[in-house]
């Protein structure tokens, strides 16, 4: 071991970190390097030294400012578990407001809705309702047709057919929407 | 009356992981504890490092509000020391660049707390721990950034020279030399006192 290799070792040694094996051939070399025997005991003098004087500590104002800063916020279960139960009836009205308002928006709509939102005169409205109304008669007569076809004992595909063609022609008729 | 053996469990402290996890599970309890075991460590690292108890004390408070604002990153095979230690010394090496100033730390103000022996010490005494203390305060005023980061972080974050060399991004060798050179100017400036005599 050199100089340079002791003094690594040493440092490590001032803390515990050094391996025995490495403590031994220190010692071994601090036995006969007089240069490098100063430094240990010096350092080791030094740390005593540093290690004598307290070591200051935080304001309370500041570990004060940590604490507030620390606690732990509620997480969003806690939150809800807080809630009173009033104010759960009060979320679920909301929600079913919510719901609604979305439904109605979005269900298919009739001819009246349809010509408010496009800007159709109400003459024009009132005539689509007209073939609105012709359509629902027609898939109405299609359909007692059908339930005639079922009273005389037709089989089940012209009763499907029945229906296929009131709903493809009622397709039809809505296209002039 | 030979000392009467304590229960394993009754005298054994919670880790710092252990505490660390209680806090994450919304245990203020846990981090006051884990606060208060690193306080006097962390804020004497600080306040040597920035020689400056007002920056001291934010850059205090800025390191715990990172442990805070961090908690779900934290990760336990990483020990919390030197996590803790490792913000504390970011934010001083970047307040530091950024002041680019230096000055002698002072703890002998009002608001230092600092711990005496019970019985007191002598007036003697008093006046050769003042000595001492400003000794010490010009070795690390004097002492180049890089050396006083080595000996500061080994000497109060107790993570060992290996965990240091990762923390600053240099080798093993670097460390040890930067801490050889820095206990060298600290017995230099307390030799010139006759202090270590
Ligand atoms: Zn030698």
């Amino acid at each position: 071991m050199n100089c340079e290799q002791a003094n690594e070792v040493l440092m490590l040694d001032l803390y515990g970190e050094a391996t025995a094996a490495d403590v031994v051939e220190l010692k071994a070399h601090l036995a006969g390097c007089a240069t490098c025997r100063r430094i240990a005991e010096t350092s080791r003098a030094a740390l005593v030294e540093f290690r004598r004087e307290a070591t200051p500590r935080p304001s309370r104002k500041t570990v004060e400012a940590v604490l507030v800063a620390a606690q732990p916020r509620p997480r969003l279960a806690g939150i809800f578990a807080q809630l009173h139960p009033a104010l759960w009836q009060a979320a679920a009205v909301v929600a079913v407001a919510l719901i609604v308002s979305v439904a109605v928006r979005f269900w298919p709509q009739s001819p009246i809705q349809l010509a408010a939102e496009t800007s159709l005169t109400a003459t024009q409205a009132a005539a689509t309702e007209t073939s609105w109304d012709a359509n629902s008669a027609a898939l109405s007569d299609r359909i007692r047709l059908a339930q005639a076809d079922v009273s005389i004992g037709s089989s089940l595909d012209s009763r499907i057919s029945g229906l296929r063609d009131a709903l493809s022609d009622l397709r039809a008729g809505s296209g002039s929407f | 009356m030979p000392d009467q053996p304590l229960s394993p469990a009754s005298n054994v402290e919670p880790s710092d992981d252990a505490l660390f996890e209680r806090y994450r599970n919304g245990d203020a309890a846990a981090f006051e504890t884990l606060l208060a075991r690193h306080q006097s460590a962390l804020f004497g690292f600080l306040i040597r490092m920035a020689g400056d108890r007002a920056l001291a004390e934010d850059l205090f408070q800025e390191t715990w509000l990172r442990v805070v604002r961090e908690a779900r990153r934290y990760r336990a095979e990483q020990k919390f020391s030197r996590w803790l230690f490792t913000i504390a010394n970011r934010l001083a090496i970047d307040e530091l660049r950024r002041r680019k100033r230096w000055r002698t730390v002072s703890v002998d103000d009002e608001e230092a707390a600092v711990e005496l022996p019970a019985n007191g010490p002598s007036a003697a005494v008093e006046t050769e721990r003042r000595q001492t203390l400003s000794r010490i305060e010009a070795a690390l005023a004097t002492m180049q950034p890089s050396l006083r980061q080595v000996f500061l972080l080994r000497e109060h974050s107790g993570v060992s020279f290996k965990e240091i060399a990762a923390m600053t991004d240099a080798p093993l060798g670097t460390v040890l030399w930067r801490m050889s050179a820095a206990l060298k100017h600290l017995r230099k400036e307390l030799e010139a006192d006759g202090m270590m005599e």
